[in-house]
């Protein structure tokens, strides 16, 4: 096979799996176009609603339904466009072959979205935000910077067990009240969290990745601080949770501002 | 107001912005962090927008206005850096300035080629803001005649047009991404029944969707995930020679400079469509009426003009409707919409009503920005493009937590953090599957426009829908939109193209695919 009609094989491989991604997305869009539309139609459609008369043309479903109808139409479309070029664009004239796509990016987006939702949803709604915000920042660095396996096994389960852990305790419903004994044994358990992944990062890391390492770990507790310190002293916005950390900054602060009193 | 009160004012607006030495910090300091932001592969105009909109949220309006615009002008310039000294464009409205800035940068001419950038993207600005001044008060005039009939079809209109011109692939997958956007817009109590709409009984539901979470998680997640993905390693970049103004280059190439700005300003006002089709048009343009269209691609000074001026011009074009109908321009210009938003201002032909001197004030606020944009360029780009070393696995995960405590420093609120995720991981799989995200933001922006004056234009003509067709611009409108709509059937297109064969096939010759 020669570059051109490699390159021309590749193209035609590309096109296929987005018309088979079509498909995929103008189903799921199209169910939840006709779910959007069955909710529309239990909006008050006629009649009085709150004290105020509702004729069709006022009502609440009408935009709902217009959008859901239009979304469905097109997404109908989208999947029914999918299925004929994906047919044609197959040698067997089938619509779903063997050959899958890239896995490699999945994969990474896959890791980058888990690194997010571990931050996201199980630590900053419960934990220190500097603290959290430290180790979230060292774990994402530094999965970049080490190309050893474990290791990065290891600094992912390092973010993701607190993150499960503390999800888990506050859906149990006890979880501790903001800046209470509970909330800073729990931060400092997070803080041996965050130490173990500065071990684990720099203890993977190869000779040729030690000094980015550092620069991993100066990253993350410097950004940590100065973006936490910039928000709550700077803008004056109170950090989604404030406990070990931002006691230790108010610390700092205090002292500062004692020394240039 | 006659010209001279304009003017006038104008210069007074000048004048009681430099007065305040925190100005002067705001304005060099927001543009030399949009530079940065345009030259860093993976950050973009809009997500700088976004993030400093949240920053801003405590200032007045004029300051925070001023930062934002210094900080777009700043990144729409920015990303010519990394598109000339390593032929990675920053942002995509630079993409076509790589052409030739490359060459420029491999040829030793590099501060050349930056320094063109510089003022190229310094006349565009000034001439866009003309364009602003010009237009916007005529455009308000007209708009002010407006009702919920025309209002209706304008933000249908803008959402089926940035579906249109942004999708990468079929064009149903912008329409698509706009009515999901509508959709999206939908959730909560609707404005005039205040019937709970898609809540499922949360209370968190019941105000709707907060649009800068929304808008944050539709631009920030997707680029962190696709840059960290996709990563490159970077060459290293240097500038050798000195970063001048090339006064006789750009005056050899003054028709350029007014051509780009033309199309760029025009591109610009059309909703939704950005910068980089700016660059691209102005670029193909250039080369099809130059005398040596075979020097375009190998280091031709005009290339770098057309692109640069054209993509900075756009900034002044995109302000128009968002200033006069409310409808964004470009993808940041989205972003202002919000940040406006944030500070009170509800975008349209009444903001002008309300506060006589904006138009005047946001085009003084733009030459600002275009100087201090100039001044930063022309200072210091010999120290800005060692940013361009900064690894991407270093500055996107920074930028994914500036992104988490803007969306939660506006309402204090942990739920616009869980939307910000969602709608960034549902970004994500969109982009992938190559829907423009653009309409989608656009019309969770336009969508309660729509729903409003939808069912006010019905409520005025008790059920009847005669009132669309009786007014001249509702059915210039409707025209459009159908146009618009059946342009895209293949049995019209063949047909249009059986009867104009010459016609149809001249855009395929001027696609940007086709310049390259």
């Amino acid at each position: 096979m020669t570059d051109n009609e490699f390159a021309h094989e590749e193209d035609r491989l590309a096109l296929r799996r987005l018309r088979q991604a079509d498909v995929v997305s103008g189903v799921v869009l199209a169910i939840v176009a006709a779910a959007m539309v069955a909710k529309a139609l239990t909006f008050p459609l006629e009649g009085t609603y709150a004290g105020v008369k509702n004729a069709w043309y006022v009502s609440p479903a009408l935009l709902p339904l217009i959008i859901g109808g239009m979304l469905f139409v097109l997404a109908v479309g989208l999947a029914g466009n999918g299925v004929r070029e994906a047919r044609r664009l197959s040698a067997t004239g089938r619509l779903f072959g063997a050959e899958t796509s890239a896995s490699a990016a999945r994969g990474g987006a896959l890791l980058i979205t888990s690194l997010l939702a571990c931050f996201i949803v199980g630590l900053v709604p419960r934990a220190d935000f500097v603290i959290a915000t430290a180790l979230y920042l060292l774990v994402f660095m530094g999965v970049y910077s080490i190309k050893s396996r474990a290791g990065c096994a290891l600094l992912i389960a390092c973010l993701a067990v607190p993150a499960a852990l503390a999800l888990g305790v506050a859906l149990a419903g006890a979880w501790p009240p903001p800046r209470s004994t509970g909330q800073f044994n729990a931060d400092a358990a997070l803080c041996v969290a965050l130490v173990g992944a500065i071990a684990v990062l720099l203890g993977f890391a190869r000779a040729t990745e030690q000094r980015r390492a550092l620069t991993v770990v100066a990253s993350a507790l410097g950004t940590a601080i100065i973006l936490s310190a910039a928000f709550k002293y700077g803008l004056l916005v109170p950090l989604p949770r404030e406990g070990l950390g931002v006691a230790a900054l108010d610390g700092v602060a205090g002292s500062l501002s004692g020394l240039f009193r | 107001m006659g010209g001279l009160q304009e003017l006038a004012a104008f210069a007074s607006q000048i004048v009681s912005i430099l007065s305040s030495p925190q100005n002067w910090f705001i304005l060099l300091g927001a543009s030399l962090l949009g530079i940065v932001f345009g030259a860093l592969p993976g950050l973009t105009a809009t997500l700088g927008v976004g993030l400093l909109a949240t920053l801003t949220y405590g200032f007045g309006y004029q300051t925070a206005l001023l930062a934002l615009i210094a900080l777009y002008v700043g990144a729409i310039y920015g990303g010519s850096y990394p598109a000339i000294l390593l032929n990675i464009p920053g942002t995509a409205a630079s993409a076509a300035s790589a052409m030739d800035g490359y060459p420029m940068s491999m040829r030793g001419e590099g501060g050349k080629a930056l320094g063109l950038t510089t003022t190229a993207s310094f006349i565009g600005t000034l001439l866009g803001m003309i364009a602003l001044a010009v237009l916007s008060p005529a455009i308000v005039e007209l708009a002010l005649g407006f009702t919920s009939y025309e209002y209706f079809l304008l933000a249908l209109f803008g959402i089926l047009i940035s579906g249109t011109l942004q999708s990468p692939d079929l064009v149903v997958k912008g329409w698509i991404a706009g009515f999901i956007g509508m959709a999206l817009s939908v959730i909560g109590r609707d404005p005039l029944m205040f019937y709970p709409r898609y809540t499922f009984g949360q209370p968190a539901l019941d105000q709707g969707l907060e649009v800068v979470p929304v808008l944050i998680g539709a631009f920030a997640i997707p680029q962190i995930i696709i840059t960290l993905t996709n990563q490159a390693p970077l060459a290293s970049a240097r500038v050798r020679d000195r970063v001048v103004p090339a006064i006789g280059t750009l005056l050899k190439n003054a028709k350029h400079i007014v051509r780009s700005a033309a199309i760029g300003i025009g591109i610009g006002a059309v909703p939704g469509v950005g910068e980089d089709i700016a660059g691209w048009v102005s670029y193909g343009t250039a080369k099809s009426t130059s005398r040596h269209p075979e020097r375009f691609g190998r280091g031709e000074p005009a290339g770098i003009i057309s692109s640069e001026t054209a993509n900075n011009a756009c900034i002044g074009g995109a302000l128009i409707p968002l200033v006069t109908l409310g409808i964004p321009g470009s993808p940041p210009a989205v972003m202002l919409l919000g940040a406006l938003m944030l500070h009170g201002m509800t975008p349209g032909p009444m903001l002008s009503i309300n506060n006589p001197n904006f138009i005047a004030e946001l085009a003084a606020i733009m030459v600002l920005a275009s100087a201090a944009m100039c001044i930063n360029g022309l200072l210091l780009a010999k120290q800005v493009v060692k940013v361009l070393a900064l690894p991407s696995q270093i500055f996107l995960p920074v930028v994914a937590v500036l992104s988490v405590i803007g969306s939660y420093a506006l309402g204090l609120n942990i739920e616009n953090l869980y939307l910000m995720l969602a709608v960034g991981v549902g970004a994500y799989l969109l982009t992938i599957m190559k829907y423009p995200i653009a309409p989608l933001v656009i019309g969770v922006i336009l969508g309660p426009m729509a729903d409003e004056n939808l069912r006010r234009a019905l409520m005025v003509g008790k059920g009847s829908l005669s009132g669309f067709i009786e007014r001249p611009v509702s059915v210039v409108l409707i025209c459009a939109t159908l146009l618009l709509v059946v342009a895209q059937i293949p049995p019209a297109r063949r047909l249009v193209g059986r009867l104009w064969p010459r016609r149809a096939r001249a855009p395929a010759a001027d696609s940007p695919d086709n310049q390259k």
